[in-house]
């Protein structure tokens, strides 16, 4: 019973949730664990976005090209 | 007559081998209807050794979730400099996705190989998902993906 901090042989409510009425010992939420793709959330900065520069000089691309993209 | 036509033949003969390695390439990736949230896709480009040569495209604009494309983010380490100017917003179950490149000519032919890797929000990782040589005869022709792709193709 990893939850019965007092060894009581019973977890208690105050144990389940925690001395803040938060979350207890190994029930915090962890929601980095869940992959969010959500892209207008506002989080964490990615590359530039197409047509905004030009594509990485990688050899793959003509110089000065601009991808065309379209989502249907 | 003479003095005119001279620069314009000059400007002409330098500018032909610019056009000839150039070749407008349309890439059409179909995905299933899997019942989950947007997928990131990495598209990027091996040579005959397997070693990384460059990315094509990134359909998804976090990078934190770049570890899930698990092909590319081993290629590359994650370096966001590789898409950038080639990234668009990731795609819905069942949309299509269309780009348009002006990719290098000597690119085909060469014993390169397209791969694309697929991720969705709290879906397993797809690596790799499609492997296609690029070449010319390869063009057009429809490939079917393993988890989120229902189709690919590329068409020059």
């Amino acid at each position: 019973m990893w939850l019965d901090r007092d060894g009581d042989g019973a977890v208690s409510q105050a144990e389940f949730t925690g001395p803040s009425g938060g979350p207890g010992v190994g029930m915090e939420r962890d929601t980095d664990n869940r992959r969010r793709y959500d892209d207008d959330d506002g989080a964490a900065a990615g590359p530039a976005r197409a047509g905004t520069t030009a594509p990485p000089d990688n050899g793959l691309f003509t110089p000065g090209s601009t991808p065309k993209v379209n989502t249907q | 007559m003479k003095s005119i036509l001279a620069p314009l033949t000059l400007a002409a003969a330098l500018s032909l081998p610019v056009i000839a390695s150039a070749a407008p390439v349309t890439f059409t990736t179909q995905l299933n209807r899997y019942g989950g949230n947007g997928a990131y896709l990495a598209y990027y480009v091996t040579d005959a050794s397997g070693a990384y040569v460059g990315s094509l495209w990134m359909a998804g604009e976090k990078s934190k979730y770049y570890k899930d494309l698990t092909g590319w983010y081993r290629a590359t380490g994650g370096d966001t400099a590789q898409v950038d100017g080639i990234t668009g917003a990731s795609v819905g179950e069942g949309q299509t996705l269309e780009f348009t490149l002006d990719l290098n000519d000597a690119l085909f032919e060469q014993g390169y190989t397209l791969h694309v890797d697929a991720a969705v929000e709290d879906r397993r990782q797809s690596p790799r998902e499609i492997n296609i040589p690029l070449n010319r005869a390869n063009a057009g022709e429809l490939v079917r993906g393993r988890r989120y792709i229902a189709s690919f193709k590329y068409e020059m």
